[in-house]
């Protein structure tokens, strides 16, 4: 009797777990948690940095849509620097992205891109460049791209969180101030309302602090004797995945008239070594 | 003319007030629309509304500031036309010029510059023979064409008659000979008619009256309900809403809410209104709430998505314009911004911002003259709303630094690119060319692999960071 109670309860699990991989069901209680959203939000597609070996390492091919990224650019002398040339990267990868899954009259009003706190702003030309489709010259990301300057940290926040919740929204830079565990939950919770994506630059002395980011990531001028500016991105946290390789040497490409990124070989300065070598040894 | 210190040292007593042509205009609308009730068709002056449409009304003769009133069919209502102009006057008061004639282009003569008032033409022929002694401006023409005709010694309506008509449109310009057809009835003229406009407004008394804060707030949210429920009704949509609280001193909390695009949506507008009121302060008590719509447009009915997971393009126009009102009141209309690129080399004039509110992204024009023409190594991505000082050693004339000071951390340099000279735009004369001297442009990177943009101005020799690569 308990053997057939046993088949049947299997055979109703079974049923509930083909139903719920054809997402037919969903699986959780009235209170959304986040686990049910990280499966919805794996669906969807990921914002490629555009970068194929960077791109290659992270599950899904880039950053996650709908959810919320974090970048601390470490200048000990620019506090206030903002990765300019890589989130101006990303938020044209995203704009195409969208771009070609849009139908024509999406391309009437298509989702903005806001930039949130006047130290993010990047230079229009960047965006410009960035896009730069060659023959025309009219720039689809500079004519998504919405400038917010705020006044304080907590009208940042607020405007962030709104813009995060609107549907008209695709991607938000932002100049982002201290966030709580608490806070950055709450941003989570309002990307996944409509698939917008944050990406918070924060300051490198808030990396210690837990959030709620699917990615985190660090980023540091190099010296080099490419004749381009480089940087050292490393990923420090990436949700729901090992980290294999974390640390590449990215540039600016500087075979192409478009704003583009690539990555860089290290190269190691032999003779520089050997100076110092030589210096330790007295010689 | 007299000067208002002279006008006041003759009679000391006069009162004077600012001149304020807007509420002129509001002030005469307002009477053409009480003159309905002698006809239903009561117009005012082409030009007082054009130039109220343009914001020239300081600048307009107040000889327009008038009222026509069409009495076409209603002479039976009205009894003797005479009779009517006197009750007319008597309404104004006696302070009106009035005159009635059978075309609006002669009663506009008449009434300006008629003998007397009331002065009744009733017929096309006492009308022109009305008309004759009448100078030339009551012909509603320009100075241009007066002047013309002063210079042949045409000054009166009868000397201009006496004059060949197929030579005049020739000689003293085509709106004379229309202006003098409207006049004599043999053009039609139309009346710019007024009409009531309509008001929406919601207002509740209390008696005894508010004191709690929280009954307040209710009140104003009920009340905005009410407003928004009645505007959805009637289709329309209002891009403006005023809130007054008064007390019991008379004294009012006036709050106004401009929207960047009209809305009748209540749970939008609650949703961007209830953090102000809930910050705002209210005098002690309210007596009296009223709240207007105001710059009403008619609201178009739009079908919703049918599928409601899926995001339609009508649905991201509809939010982009919601998100634009949050953020217009609550930010503030100027920081909110577009971006736009200019035609220029000098790095700072090559862009502007401007504000999103109020500008349809649809006739937002980004196509450039020519497109940017600087590949991402020539200008840097973030570059500093004012260029910084710094210190160097540089070898002249035209070698880039060796060894910056900025920020007070002295920062060697290890490679460097320059110069590229940019002078300032000589050919602009609209622009001041002291503001910016030439500048010699150099890409520089420091030890620690920080990319700068630094500039030596030519006149002062002092050096700049500009920019960094971020």
């Amino acid at each position: 009797m308990s053997a057939q109670r046993e088949g049947r309860t299997r055979c109703g699990a079974q049923i509930i777990d083909d139903l719920s991989t054809q997402g037919l069901v969903w699986a959780g209680s009235g209170r959304p948690s986040v686990a049910t959203f990280d499966d919805r939000a794996r669906q969807g597609d990921a914002i490629p940095l555009g970068i194929p070996e960077i791109d290659q390492a992270l599950p899904g091919g880039g950053l996650q849509r709908g959810s919320i990224h974090e970048f601390f650019y470490n200048d000990p002398l620019q506090p206030c620097a903002f990765p300019t040339s890589l989130t101006s990267a990303i938020a044209h990868s995203a704009h195409e992205l969208i771009a070609n899954q849009q139908s024509w009259n999406e391309a009437v009003h298509p989702r903005s891109t806001l930039w949130i706190g006047k130290r993010s702003w990047p230079t229009p030309y960047t965006l410009v460049q960035a896009a730069k489709d060659h023959g025309s010259a009219t720039s689809p990301l500079l004519h998504s791209a919405l400038f917010i300057d705020t006044i304080n940290d907590r009208m940042t926040l607020w405007a962030l969180e709104t813009a995060l919740r609107s549907p008209a929204v695709h991607v938000v830079i932002a100049d982002c101030p201290r966030l709580s565990l608490t806070a950055t939950k709450k941003l989570l919770l309002a990307a996944r309302q409509n698939g917008a994506t944050a990406l918070l630059i924060r300051n490198s002395k808030d990396s210690a602090f837990p959030s709620c980011a699917h990615t985190r990531w660090a980023l540091s001028p190099t010296p080099s004797s490419y004749d381009t500016p480089l940087w050292e991105l490393s990923l420090l946290k990436i949700r729901g995945a090992a980290l294999q390789s974390s640390s590449w040497l990215i540039g600016i490409n500087e075979h192409e008239s478009s704003l583009s990124l690539r990555l860089f070989p290290r190269v190691v300065d032999r003779c520089h070594e050997a100076e110092t070598t030589q210096q330790e040894y007295g010689t | 003319m007299m000067s208002l210190p002279l006008a006041q040292a003759l009679v000391p007593d006069a009162h004077t007030e600012p001149f304020d042509p807007i509420r002129d205009y509001n002030a005469l609308y307002a009477l053409a629309v009480w003159c309905l009730r002698f006809s239903p068709l009561v117009g005012i002056d082409h030009e007082l509304s054009l130039a109220h449409k343009r914001d020239e009304l300081r600048t307009l003769s107040s000889l327009h500031y008038g009222i026509t009133i069409d009495l076409t069919g209603t002479e039976k209502l009205h009894g003797d036309i005479d009779l009517l102009c006197q009750r007319v006057d008597a309404l104004f008061q006696h302070r009106a010029r009035i005159s009635a004639a059978p075309t609006i282009g002669g009663a506009w003569a008449l009434s300006r510059f008629g003998p007397h008032t009331p002065c009744v033409a009733r017929s096309i022929p006492a009308l022109t023979e009305a008309l004759t002694h009448l100078p030339i401006r009551s012909l509603r023409v320009d100075r241009l064409c007066l002047e013309r005709l002063a210079d042949v010694g045409v000054y009166t309506v009868g000397e201009l008659l006496s004059l060949p008509r197929h030579t005049l449109g020739q000689r003293f310009g085509k709106p004379l000979v229309y202006r003098l057809h409207q006049a004599l009835g043999s053009l039609e003229e139309r009346l710019n008619g007024v009409e009531e406009r309509a008001r929406y407004e919601r207002h509740r008394i209390f008696e005894p009256p508010l004191t709690n804060r929280r009954a307040i707030t209710i009140a104003i949210e009920s009340l905005f309900h009410d407003l928004l429920r009645h505007l959805r009704a009637e289709h329309i949509s209002a891009g403006l809403f005023s809130l007054v609280i008064c007390d019991t001193a008379s004294q009012r909390v006036r709050k106004e809410f401009p929207l960047s695009s009209a809305t009748n949506d209540t749970k939008h507008l609650l949703s961007i209104i209830q953090p102000i009121i809930d910050s705002m302060r209210f005098c002690g008590e309210a007596r009296e709430i009223i709240l207007r719509a105001n710059d009403t447009t008619r609201s178009i009915k739009e079908q919703k998505s049918f599928t409601p997971q899926t995001l339609d393009a009508r649905d991201v126009a509809r939010s982009y314009r919601e998100l634009l009102n949050t953020f217009g009141i609550r930010i503030g209309k100027d920081r909110v911004s577009l971006a736009r690129l200019n035609d220029s080399y000098i790095p700072e004039r090559s862009f502007s911002y401007q504000s999103a509110i109020g500008v349809s992204r649809d006739t937002h024009d980004v196509v450039m003259e020519s497109p940017a023409p600087y590949s991402p190594r020539e200008r840097p991505p973030s570059l500093f709303s004012t260029p910084e000082p710094i210190t160097t050693i540089a070898m002249l004339p035209d070698k880039p630094p060796s060894c910056i000071q900025w920020r007070d951390t002295r920062l060697p340099i290890i490679s460097g690119h320059g110069p590229e000279r940019i002078a300032p735009e000589w050919w602009r004369g609209d622009v001041r060319q002291e503001l910016f001297s030439t500048r010699d442009y150099f890409t520089i990177q420091d030890h620690t692999g920080r990319w700068l943009w630094v500039f030596r101005d030519q006149r002062t020799h002092e050096w700049f960071v500009h920019g960094s690569w971020t």
